[in-house]
């Protein structure tokens, strides 16, 4: 009976370790290394708005700007995982934001290029009338 | 013919009663591990066609990179041991699956986006260089109007004074 009773406090004990281990273990500290995702991550955001995003793209930049938010409360919870995916995600939102950026403000310049080539086109033909 | 419109009186009952039923859990499902994992491969072959292999090289490896990580967490996912583990597990793992496949679509995106901004800035260079040719070319036809006004000019000013010079000598010569 004391056998039993001793082996049931052994394996309590172990039980609360265990429980205790997985606990620490689940609440790991942001590293230095994840705190520099969400530097990146912001650093990305910025370079999305000197590129026009907010006129551009707004959508993936606001998606990324909720994402660098939910990656704040993330750090507020002490939650790692959440943390990195969710800086991650903001980073290549942000990116996404400056490429479409950048890729309508070359359109721009294209179809206003191409305005200025058929003018061209139209005064030329007029010149050649008059001659 | 009672009988056949009770029938389709019947299957339409059972049809919007399943609608009823399933069609707000298939809102809310929402995003599935499968559904963004399509997605995303629908993505990498979006950017392949724009040149992404070419022009966009390191943002295409990464998309498949993440794409091929998603893909592994799912068949791990699925193996009997994971579907023996407890809805929250499979929760966390649903979760590591959609972000991976979200990180995947979103590279390929950007690997399209900068293939396509690669054809666009070659266009622009193009357009660019075709509208200078035309601009030489409104110079020159310019130039040759302008100088095609003053040999007018000059061969007016000539006519002028051959005729005045005519009435001169009219004049001379009647004595007036």
């Amino acid at each position: 009976m004391a056998k039993k009773f001793i082996f049931l406090k052994v394996a309590f004990f172990l039980m609360l370790f265990i429980s205790f281990g997985a606990g620490w273990a689940g609440a790991q500290d942001i590293t230095p290394a994840l705190q520099q995702e969400f530097v990146d991550a912001k650093a990305a955001i910025e370079a999305a708005q000197k590129a026009q995003a907010e006129k551009y793209s707004l959508e993936p930049l606001k998606k990324a700007q909720d994402l660098l938010i939910t990656a704040d409360n993330a750090k507020a919870f002490k939650d790692p995982v959440k943390f990195a995916q969710a800086s991650r995600l903001a980073r290549v939102y942000a990116e996404l934001a400056k490429a479409i950026a950048e890729i309508k403000l070359e359109e721009e310049k294209l179809a206003a290029t191409q305005e200025e080539l058929q003018k061209a086109k139209d005064e030329i033909e007029r010149m050649k009338k008059a001659q | 013919m009672d009988k056949e419109i009770h029938l389709v009186r019947k299957i339409s009952f059972f049809f919007f009663l399943g609608l009823i039923v399933f069609l707000p859990m298939m809102v809310l499902a929402g995003e599935t591990p499968t559904m963004v994992i399509e997605e995303a491969k629908f993505a990498i072959d979006q950017a392949r066609k724009a040149g992404a292999e070419q022009k966009a090289y390191d943002d295409l490896s990464a998309a498949k990179s993440w794409l091929a990580r998603a893909e592994k967490e799912y068949e791990d996912a699925r193996s009997f041991f994971s579907r023996m583990s407890t809805s929250k597990t499979q929760k966390a793992k649903d979760d590591e699956i959609i972000y991976l496949a979200s990180m995947a679509k979103i590279k390929a995106i950007i690997a399209e986006n900068k293939a396509k901004k690669d054809a666009l800035l070659k266009d622009l260079q193009d357009t660019r260089k075709d509208l200078a040719d035309y601009q030489g070319t409104i110079a020159v036809l310019k130039k040759n109007l302008e100088e095609a006004q003053k040999a007018k000019e000059i061969q007016a000013k000539a006519e002028a004074e051959r005729a005045l010079n005519r009435r001169v000598e009219v004049a001379i010569q009647t004595g007036e």
